[in-house]
């Protein structure tokens, strides 16, 4: 289990039950007034009771009261006691329970103006979960984020603010739209469109292997999205096929300026990292921050993964998935591809390559080598087309008649005089 | 009611349009500096008309349910109390430095568009229907000055919320016909039945427009001739029917014509849908692109030109003189 930077206990006792308190690192709980968590209880020592982060975990000890500290009706003698989630601590006759921040589901089902349908994702302080908004009767995605938890508060909410005031300018056809922002009970709240449709992974496995043409079409459409965002200088930094959706056929990239702030919050202890997805780009695992490098890197290993239909890296642990970007080639499309055009498979290597500074430059340039692979592919086509037609000696022969306007003005009366006749004789 | 300075978490800016019943504002959202277009119900309407508060909803969210890249979307539907009544509002995308079609339309002089570039709005604007009325939802009044285009070139259907779902038809006044004339249905003219089909007449002599900068029908000015005629449509004397394009447009592609002159059938039920038009539109840009690697590819004298494209005229001559020859020759058998 990764550490948990910031536990909560919960008041189970008392006028503040339910209430959550976060611990960042130690607190104190006793009746003295300089304390974290105050206790109104006279059973209570001034400094009862410690609890407090060691080795990615935490523990909590007594601190000598009189009446002692009890974790689950046990009582904590000198050494310290590690917690565990859903572990019951009591002081006297105040009650908390030990738990990771979690949102209280009573907090949520009185979310004013949305009724929530789905928790979809969740992680410290934040979650991303499926509403109904109220009185439209419309399927929206809310991105929320407490404000009662948070290890940084502040600069969290201030970031995430910026951050949704950044998506806020993003209108474009392959975009998911912010609908509403703003904040109630006890949260900061994005609402993004919820628009019906398959994940673009989904679509790919399920449909491969995907045309050329196909490829093409959903590609150009990420990149025009892309394009425009970068025009606006806004980079995506997740860009991953979970965060594309496919709907009517269009593909719609969400999750746009989310990935920072999901960064901040899902940092792997491990590794230093966010959660690590096999399309992010090998310098931003080098503790890089990204840029729109970072992002084209994303979309040719997407490209791949349209024409493959395999993740450019089958590793799934974040620390050998971290390993193979850096240092091992990606799943080869040639191999899982092989009718592939050169083109493409070019493309692809040349948004692809480890070192930032020989990578496409930015979306410009994607959207003209998509534009040339589009051309280069119809004319492929045209040829093949053609080719077939002077193999099979039928048509060729069917071809080489109706070139000459003579024969063609002779051919088609005297089919047209047989056929009569034919239809006499036998009638 | 005396200018409001914000509502809810919006501050006023401007306003864009007044009503019997609403206000519309250009207005930001707060923290995020978004502008949206804001707008309310009066609340002296609310107490003296009810039912204007059930429409009001009802526009919402049959907005809320078009969630399309190339229809205005509908953000979010709330309520604040001033001096102790409800004001209900709801916020729309508002476009920042937009053009109307019709804006566009008058910067081409008369003429019409380029054809690749009407052909991109149109093939947008066809996605956006289609998905409207397999949602069930007529948009009535589709007309130029009803399209904005963005600074992306993006066309964005405007006021939906003027159209109604078509299950109810209880806000409907009998006889009361409601659209532009100039680009209104006949049957709408005629007071009757207004359908999906509607739209897609309406939009037929959009395209029209934008191909050819003129209306296809409609030399008459005032409204109540414009309305007699397109009644009368298509039952109207030779000269007043629309000219085919290609005699206004030299060189312009007849499958388009057709497209369009099919979406201006009388009868409704012969009007093809917008699913099918979007289809057909993009085959055929499709085929121009293929026709026109084709034509490089052939005067590099890498292939030859596919038979069938060489021959295309003499073909359809050679075809129609082999029927002339059957029947002649069947009768001359018998």
């Amino acid at each position: 289990m990764g550490a948990l930077a910031v536990a909560v206990l919960t008041w189970l006792s008392g006028e503040l039950k339910n209430q959550q308190v976060p611990i960042e690192g130690q607190a104190i709980l006793g009746r003295g007034k300089h304390v974290q968590i105050v206790l109104d209880d006279r059973r209570s020592s001034r400094e009862h009771a410690r609890v407090f982060l060691k080795d990615d975990e935490y523990w909590i000890e007594d601190l000598g009261s009189s009446n002692g500290t009890f974790l689950n009706e046990a009582a904590v003698g000198k050494e310290p006691v590690k917690l565990k989630v859903g572990d019951n601590v009591r002081i006297g006759l105040s009650w908390f329970c030990f738990g990771e921040p979690k949102i209280a589901e009573d907090q949520l089902s009185t979310f004013v103006g949305y009724e929530i349908t789905r928790q979809i994702l969740h992680h410290q302080g934040g979650m991303l979960i499926e509403a109904v908004q109220e009185g439209l009767d419309r399927k929206v995605h809310l991105r929320l984020l407490s404000m009662q938890i948070a290890t940084n508060a502040q600069y969290i909410h201030h970031q995430f603010i910026q951050e949704v005031k950044t998506v806020a300018k993003l209108v474009h056809p392959n975009i998911a739209l912010l609908l509403d922002f703003g904040s109630r009970n006890l949260f900061l709240y994005a609402a993004f469109e919820a628009l019906e449709g398959e994940e673009l992974k989904g679509y790919v496995e399920a449909h491969h292997p995907l045309a050329v043409p196909r490829v093409l079409e959903i590609a150009r459409g990420i990149a025009r999205g892309m394009e425009y965002a970068e025009r606006q200088g806004v980079t995506h930094l997740r860009l991953q096929p979970e965060v594309v959706l496919l709907t009517r056929g269009r593909p719609i990239i969400r999750d746009f300026g989310m990935s920072r702030l999901a960064g901040e919050m899902t940092r792997d202890a491990e590794t230093g990292l966010a959660d690590v997805s096999p399309y992010m780009a090998p310098e931003m695992l080098k503790g890089g921050a990204g840029d729109i490098k970072s992002d084209v890197y994303a979309f040719g290993m997407i490209l791949a993964f349209l024409l493959g239909g395999k993740p450019p890296y089958p590793q799934t642990s974040p620390y050998e998935l971290a390993e193979a970007i850096q240092g091992q080639p990606p799943v080869d499309v040639r191999a899982l591809r092989p009718d592939a055009p050169e083109h493409l498979l070019q493309a692809i290597a040349d948004m692809t390559r480890r070192d930032p500074a020989q990578r496409l430059a930015g979306y410009g340039a994607v959207l003209e080598r998509l534009d040339d692979c589009g051309e280069l592919a119809l004319i492929d086509d045209v040829l093949r087309a053609s080719a077939a037609r002077a193999k099979s000696p039928h048509l060729a022969a069917l071809d080489r008649l109706l070139r000459n306007p003579l024969h063609c003005w002779i051919a088609f009366p005297g089919a047209a005089i047989v056929a009569v006749i034919l239809m006499h004789l036998l009638s | 009611m005396q200018q409001a300075e914000r509502i809810g978490k919006y501050q006023i800016q401007k306003v864009l349009g007044k009503g019997a019943a609403g206000q519309v504002f250009c207005a930001k959202q707060d923290q995020i500096d978004r502008l949206v277009a804001l707008k309310i119900l009066l609340p002296n309407v609310v107490e003296s008309k009810p039912h204007f508060l059930e429409r009001f909803f009802r526009e919402a969210r049959l907005i809320a349910r078009l969630n399309h890249p190339n229809i205005i979307a509908l953000f979010e539907m709330g309520k604040i109390e001033v001096d102790g009544l409800p004001l209900h509002y709801y916020t729309m995308e508002f476009v920042e430095d937009a053009v109307t079609l019709q804006d566009a339309l008058a910067a081409e002089k008369g003429k019409g568009m380029p054809l690749d570039r009407a052909l991109d709005i149109i093939e947008q604007l066809l996605d956006a229907l289609a998905l409207a009325h397999r949602e069930g939802v007529i948009h009535r009044d589709l007309k130029p000055l009803n399209v904005l285009i963005d600074k992306e070139r993006v066309p964005k259907v405007l006021d939906f919320g003027v159209s109604k779902a078509y299950d109810d038809e209880d806000l409907t006044v009998a006889g009361m016909i409601i659209g532009s004339p100039p680009y209104m249905s006949p049957e709408q003219a005629r007071a009757q039945k207004c359908t999906v089909k509607s739209d897609i007449f309406s939009f037929g002599v959009m395209c029209y427009e934008l191909f050819t900068g003129q209306r296809p029908l409609g030399g008459s000015t005032s409204r109540k001739d414009l309305i007699l005629e397109r009644q009368q449509y298509p039952k109207l004397p030779k000269d007043r029917m629309p000219k085919r394009i290609p005699q206004l447009v030299k060189g312009f592609p007849r499958e388009i014509d057709r497209l369009v002159f099919a979406m201006l059938e009388g009868d409704p039920e012969k009007r093809p849908s917008a699913q099918r038009l979007r289809e057909q539109v993009a085959n055929f840009r499709e085929g121009e692109r293929r026709r026109a690697i084709e034509d490089e590819l052939a005067r590099a004298g890498q292939i030859d030109l596919p038979v069938m494209r060489l021959l295309a005229w003499k073909l359809s001559v050679a075809a129609s003189l082999l029927i002339v020859a059957v029947g002649a020759l069947a009768k001359w058998v018998r």
